[in-house]
């Protein structure tokens, strides 16, 4: 809930609550200041704004417990992946974003925001690590520290499960960080699902998933061998 | 990275004349200048990008002799006598299916992009061969995941569906 407060600084408050799926474009918050000026003519007025939590939203910042955040977004990622039990290669060819972010107010953007987000996440998954030495990043160019090319990604199908939040600006909520979280998981829980390997560190590159492999494989052949 | 190109000694400047964007330039250019920093800092055309500086990212990308190539990576003195066209030859008009795809966030890469996307209309034979995502793949992009530029130059082709996948 918007709390739009405005203060007469010599004469006592002046109040005013909007909330955000306020209609009328805070209509009464114009009104009150129209009055307050024809009431105190040529005064100066000074105002200030505030956003109020929604009810059931708090964070306790003493013992760090509680919620930080007043909107939370939901999602859903399935990832299928192929695996060059060769090279141990890891490639996505599918992948599927579902997410629940109250209204989706630009649809274009939103969606692009989603691809873009679910491509780092595929780069984070399987390719993109910081060497440090020294303090420094190693590998600190893009010769070094690979990104996913357009050929290195499915396309990422995006769908939007919409139901607008009663305490987010015209029913949104935040759609910036959440795409990154969950593609590595997804990834990682389908090369473990093809291969038998349990990874338990990302990037997992090929070097990486080939350790991995060859001690799936070993583990695998010590069970064959068990009376 | 490389001093903007301003002529460090100007009894080393080089002198040259090309062809750019259809107009005879000459002009005297230090002999270590790229012509990515000829092209922003002496001839102020700032449409074409610095990305990487190594020719990986292709946000650089102009057109050399009707070639799309990294500018980052191409000595000024090497085109003498040669065809350039940056992005600021294209008809604006080109940028349109990128606004309305969404091919565009930051925007650093689009110009590049936008570049690389030409050459493949203008070369359609190249997609009996390759898909739109092998093509675009010299063509990094941090903010879109690519789907978006897909689109759009599937767009600008006139022919939606011959990409690898539908978004």
């Amino acid at each position: 809930m918007l709390r739009s407060e405005c203060l007469d600084l010599g004469q006592g408050a002046l109040q005013v609550t909007v909330d955000l799926d306020d209609t009328a474009h805070g209509a009464a918050v114009k009104q009150a200041i129209r009055q307050w000026h024809r009431d105190h003519p040529g005064e100066p007025l000074f105002g200030e704004a505030a956003y109020e939590k929604p009810p059931g939203i708090a964070w306790d910042d003493q013992t760090y417990r509680g919620d930080a955040y007043g909107a939370f977004a939901w999602a859903a990622y399935v990832a299928e992946v192929e695996v060059d039990l060769r090279t141990c290669a890891t490639r996505v060819i599918d992948f599927v974003a579902v997410q629940e972010v109250g209204k989706v107010l630009n649809p274009t953007l939103a969606k692009g925001q989603v691809q873009g987000g679910v491509v780092q996440g595929i780069g984070w998954a399987l390719m993109e690590e910081c060497k440090w030495r020294d303090g420094a990043m190693a590998n600190n160019q893009l010769t070094n520290y690979l990104i996913p090319t357009s050929d290195d990604v499915p396309a990422v199908r995006v769908a939007f499960l919409e139901s607008p939040y009663p305490h987010g600006a015209g029913g949104a909520k935040g759609l910036g960080e959440l795409p990154i979280d969950g593609p590595a998981p997804a990834i990682v829980n389908a090369v473990a699902a093809a291969t038998g390997a349990d990874p338990r560190a990302i990037p997992l590159t090929p070097e990486r998933l080939m350790d991995l492999l060859e001690i799936a494989d070993f583990g695998l052949r010590i069970a064959d061998s068990a009376p | 990275m490389s001093g903007h190109s301003a002529i460090r000694n100007p009894q080393s400047a080089i002198s040259i004349a090309f062809t750019l964007n259809g107009e005879p330039v000459s002009l005297g250019v230090d002999p270590a200048a790229r012509l990515l920093d000829t092209l922003r800092y002496q001839l102020a055309l700032t449409g074409t990008k610095e990305g990487c500086g190594e020719g990986e990212c292709g946000a650089c990308t102009v057109y050399l002799d009707g070639l799309p190539v990294n500018s980052c990576l191409v000595p000024t003195y090497q085109v003498r006598g040669r065809r350039v066209e940056t992005v600021e030859f294209l008809d604006p008009g080109a940028l349109e299916p990128f606004e309305r795809c969404g091919a565009t966030q930051c925007g650093a890469c689009t110009p590049g992009v936008v570049m690389a996307a030409w050459w493949i209309r203008e070369h359609p034979d190249l997609l009996g061969t390759h898909s739109i995502r092998e093509l675009m793949a010299g063509n990094l992009c941090r903010c879109t995941g690519y789907d978006g530029i897909i689109d759009s130059v599937e767009e600008a082709l006139g022919e939606r569906g011959k990409g690898k996948g539908e978004g």
